[in-house]
């Protein structure tokens, strides 16, 4: 699998479509700074609006100008974060997922960098 | 490897990040990602993909396809779909991707070669430095 096989696919849930995929999740299980094993595939990030993404205020609560961050947060406050075990399968360029859009959680904030 | 943070967002802060090797050499860009099963069966990241072969699917639609159909045409015999470089060889992931090994050690580059070799030198006066 790579990732353009599920980047920008349409995330459909069983009572209907909560968006495209805008960001897939990997974590680490290691502290910041520490020696990483693997970067395992944790979840996908899924809104209904790509416009703002790619500059991670949607993301960070730690990043300004604040009125940047403040309107990019208005337009993802619909994000939802779909954690990997609810993924059933990514085939026909659609990623199934097996809960109701209103199941899903938003979008865990990014913890800071660590120096 | 090394990594400051303990969730990374894929395309936050590896897509499209530069590759450098342990000379920091540029190697090249993150165009995209392999993921495959570990033991458990979770998806991991297991390579970094560069080139048009990996890069044409992220762009999609027709320039994506034209992007991967002139890699097949222009490459070695021997290296199939895009240029891979085994997450085993990163050592730091920040502001770029760093590697243990060499840029010249690394298949990165094999179309750029491949069109060198065949096309290039046999324009003339491809043997004239610039």
């Amino acid at each position: 699998m790579r990732a353009s096989d599920i980047m920008g696919k349409p995330v459909r849930c069983r009572d209907g479509e909560a968006g495209r995929v805008i960001d897939m999740r990997v974590d680490t299980d290691t502290p910041p700074g520490a020696e990483v094993a693997e970067l395992r595939l944790a979840g996908l990030v899924v809104s209904p609006r790509r416009w703002g993404s790619t500059v991670g205020y949607d993301r960070q609560d730690d990043r300004g100008p604040w009125l940047i961050w403040w309107i990019v947060h208005r337009l993802h406050r619909s994000d939802r974060y779909v954690g990997w075990d609810l993924v059933r399968s990514w085939a026909d360029g659609m990623v199934q997922v097996d809960a109701a859009v209103g199941e899903l959680p938003g979008v865990p904030a990014l913890p800071p960098r660590a120096t | 490897m090394k990594i400051y943070r303990p969730v990374l967002d894929v395309d936050l802060h590896l897509l499209d990040r530069q590759v450098v090797d342990r000379d920091g050499a540029m190697v090249c860009k993150v165009d995209d990602l392999e993921f495959q099963p570990n033991a458990d069966g979770e998806p991991v990241v297991t390579a970094i993909l560069a080139g048009p072969a990996a890069l044409g699917p992220r762009v999609g639609g027709a320039l994506g396809r034209w992007m991967v159909s002139v890699q097949e045409r222009l490459r070695p015999s021997d290296q199939d779909g895009p240029a891979r470089i085994a997450v085993a060889l990163v050592t730091e992931v920040g502001s770029d991707i760093r590697l243990s090994a060499r840029a010249v050690e690394l298949r990165t580059h094999q179309t750029e070669a491949w069109v060198d070799q065949h096309v290039i030198s046999k324009l003339p006066g491809a043997d004239h430095e610039g």
